[in-house]
């Protein structure tokens, strides 16, 4: 029992330690964190609109980031919202634009006009093709979706969407398929902890990232659905 | 026969009874010491309440009503004045019974308390056992005189049951001191005793024409349950009404500081005012409407008397949160220091029990929650509490319309249907709302009838659903004229913009 008190008391202190730490973070650099915050969120909205105007193509560097772990890298080291002083966790749409190897997702979301279905929904599970899975896309096929923001972008962002719950790796590894936001049917298959989504198209690379409303996975290919195959 | 430091059975029983009940008190007093420790009484109750089959519960409930849990502490305490003088009669002649007796009862308390958590939740409990036996202990040596005085005197008689009943005493004042204690850790029992006086001039209940009956629709009011909450409080502040003042001072000609009978007193008013968080992203869900009831924030102010050169009005919460408005603020609209929402004492989570409301400024610079003093101060002076953290030290309200229905994500079959939302705009009120389905131009949708301009409308639009994919945009247009904006902004540092743009599928069942 009471180990099991110590236990908790030394969990509290972590995770108290965490907090301090957070918050220390701006109040110890208090305006020059601030400015880079509000810098970095501008920016990034910034350069999305630029890009949305211009072509899509991701940044060189960004699209180059590839495998697994340095994936797991530049999420991390990315612009992190943890490190700024939030009132509110974000939703899916905003989180992915500060996260630095979604950016051409992020042009492709704000063109197609999604933004705010994927804020707002309650819960959703999103596949998110990396840059690099965007990078590997025939550059007439990513100009033609783009062309066509609301029918073709649409429906194969759409195909990569689940709408009314979170679903982790675990979860999906348990399944078979799933409709899509867009009422197209997702095949899942897993095979030891790789789960394969799209009928062999994705494979999720980082799963599991939390938002305020979607459990995303980053996936890295950019997959097609039934309708525009 | 009864020999040295044993009581005759009579005195023994009552001797025990008084041992135990200074036990309880002691007991009580200990849980007021830290907020985890429990009182051995509420935790046997609560324990008993958790693990009894239903069919006890039940008739607990059925035969009780609310009053369950207060007849289940009285029948604790009954159980335990019938059971303390049948043990003092063993523990008279035998001396391991008392011992045993007040183990028991520790053991009792100790694990109701832990309830699989921990062991040191049940420090009152031990203590209490520990006192009862003490205080036994001390009885049975004050009556030692008695026993072995030849005549039974009855000075010493006296002297035992004046021992008895000091420590009966002294329990029940530990008692209620450990009950105030703990209040301390709570306000619920303070929410659940305030009466609130009705407002001088008590608004009429919103005409039926202010709502729209749309199944998904947010309502007009929004359940203080549903209500958003977003504050920087880790635990919610306990605050009990009357340990509560506001004090009113910085740049005034008379600061003062009252409690919360005397804020009552001040006169009471009620208003329609729709909250908004500058969180909250385009189509977002920090937003609702409450009838609220409390001071008009002018009349808090021209008690003090403001000086001519403070421009800020900065309201802090208990826990040092700060928010800072402009003084016009205070006098050009309706803003109020709130005790009540939706008719009932504002819940723990929403300030209890006092908190800002301003109407046209977003909450982080207006709407302190356990507020508890409001200073007057200049903008070029002092800085609020997010203004570091990368928000605006001015924060009005931008015009927002919103889609509740259909939900996002909802897919939808072809054929008539109804779209459906809230606009807002404080304090300008809403005059317009428009929908565009995919390419098409903007429509004007229909308006409920608005309660004032500090509140959200509602609006509907009918719409023929066909197959596909289908972008459903709304703006609003405010009650000056201004079309909502069009151009995104992000919610850092002054609130988000943009036309909310949802997408909907719409399918037959049959594809």
């Amino acid at each position: 029992m009471s180990r099991n008190r110590i236990l908790r008391m030394l969990g509290m202190l972590f995770a108290l330690t965490l907090f301090v730490a957070a918050c220390g973070d701006d109040d110890d650099s208090d305006t020059a964190s601030e400015d880079t915050a509000a810098d970095d969120s501008s920016d990034t909205t910034e350069d999305t609109t630029d890009e949305t105007t211009g072509d899509a193509e991701a940044p060189a560097d960004s699209a180059s980031i590839c495998d697994t772990e340095a994936l797991v890298n530049a999420v991390e080291s990315g612009p992190d919202e943890g490190t700024l002083d939030g009132m509110t966790d974000d939703p899916v749409g905003t989180a992915a634009s500060n996260n630095p190897v979604l950016t051409t997702l992020v042009t492709a979301v704000s063109e197609a006009g999604l933004v705010d279905t994927l804020n707002d929904a309650e819960a959703l599970t999103v596949f998110a093709p990396t840059d690099c899975a965007f990078s590997n896309v025939p550059q007439e096929t990513l100009d033609a979706a783009l062309a066509d923001p609301e029918g073709l972008l649409t429906s194969v962002l759409g195909f990569h969407v689940i709408a009314g719950e979170q679903l982790s790796a675990e979860d999906l590894a348990g399944m078979s398929e799933l409709e899509t936001f867009t009422g197209e049917t997702l095949e899942i298959s897993a095979e030891g902890d790789t789960v394969t989504v799209g009928g062999g198209q994705a494979t999720v690379q980082v799963p599991d990232i939390q938002t305020a409303n979607a459990t995303v996975h980053l996936i890295d290919a950019v997959m097609l659905p039934p309708s525009a195959q | 026969m009864p020999t040295d430091h044993t009581l005759h059975r009579g005195p023994a029983s009552l001797g025990f009874l008084a041992a135990a009940a200074a036990a309880l008190g002691v007991g009580e007093l200990a849980a007021g010491a830290v907020e985890s420790w429990r009182s051995p009484v509420q935790a046997v109750a609560e324990t008993f309440i958790d693990r009894a089959p239903e069919p006890v519960t039940k008739f607990g409930i059925e035969t009780f009503g609310t009053n369950d849990k207060a007849a289940l502490v009285i029948g604790i305490l009954v159980t335990i004045a019938l059971v303390a003088p049948l043990v003092g009669r063993f523990a008279a002649t035998r001396r391991l019974i008392a011992p045993v007796g007040f183990g028991v009862f520790g053991a009792v308390g100790l694990f109701a308390s832990a309830d699989g958590a921990s062991l040191l939740h049940g420090i009152p409990s031990v203590v209490a056992a520990l006192a009862g036996f003490g205080i036994w202990q001390v009885l049975v040596r004050l009556s030692a005189a008695e026993s072995t005085a030849s005549d039974a005197s009855v000075l010493d008689r006296r002297r035992f049951l004046l021992g008895a009943t000091s420590f009966v005493a002294v329990g029940a004042v530990a008692a209620s001191a450990g009950r105030a204690l703990r209040r301390r850790f709570s306000a619920v029992a303070s929410r659940a005793a305030v009466m609130l006086p009705g407002a001088k001039d008590p608004l009429p209940p919103a005409p039926a024409s202010a709502s729209f009956d749309v199944d998904g629709l947010a309502s007009l009011y929004t359940p203080n349950r549903d209500f958003y909450r977003i504050d920087t409080a880790l635990t919610v502040p306990q605050v009990p009404a009357e340990d509560w003042t506001l004090r009113l001072h910085g740049m005034v000609d008379e600061p003062y500081e009252i409690d919360f009978d005397e804020l009552l007193s001040m006169g009471l008013v009620e208003r329609d005012i729709t909250l908004t968080c500058v969180s909250n992203e385009v189509g977002g869900e920090l937003v609702g409407n409450a009838r609220w009831l409390g001071v008009p924030l002018r009349d808090v102010l021209d008690r003090a008397g403001v000086a001519d050169d403070a421009d800020q009005i900065v309201g802090r919460a208990v826990d040092g949160y700060t928010c800072g408005f402009p003084v016009e603020a205070a006098y050009d609209r309706e803003a109020i220091v709130a005790v009540g929402m939706n008719g009932e004492p504002l819940p723990l989570s929403h300030g209890f029990p006092a908190r800002l409301v301003t109407p046209g400024l977003y909450g982080y610079v207006s709407a302190t929650k356990w507020l508890t003093e409001i200073e007057l101060t200049r903008f070029d002076t002092f800085e609020q509490y997010w203004v570091p953290r990368g928000y605006s030290e001015m924060a009005p309200i931008k015009t927002m319309s919103r889609i509740d229905v259909p939900s996002t994500g909802e897919t939808l079959e072809p054929g008539e249907t109804t779209l459906a939302g809230v606009a807002w705009s404080q304090p300008q009120g809403i005059s317009k709302v428009e929908v565009k389905i995919d390419d098409q131009a903007f429509a004007e949708a229909e308006l409920a009838e608005a309660l004032n301009e500090n509140t959200w409308r509602q609006w509907r639009f009918p719409w023929t659903a066909t197959e596909g994919n289908h972008r459903i945009t709304v703006r609003a247009t405010d009650g000056d004229g201004n079309v909502q904006t069009e151009e995104r902004a992000p919610i850092r540092p002054d609130g988000a913009t943009g036309w909310q743009e949802l997408l909907v599928v719409v399918r037959g069942s049959s594809s």
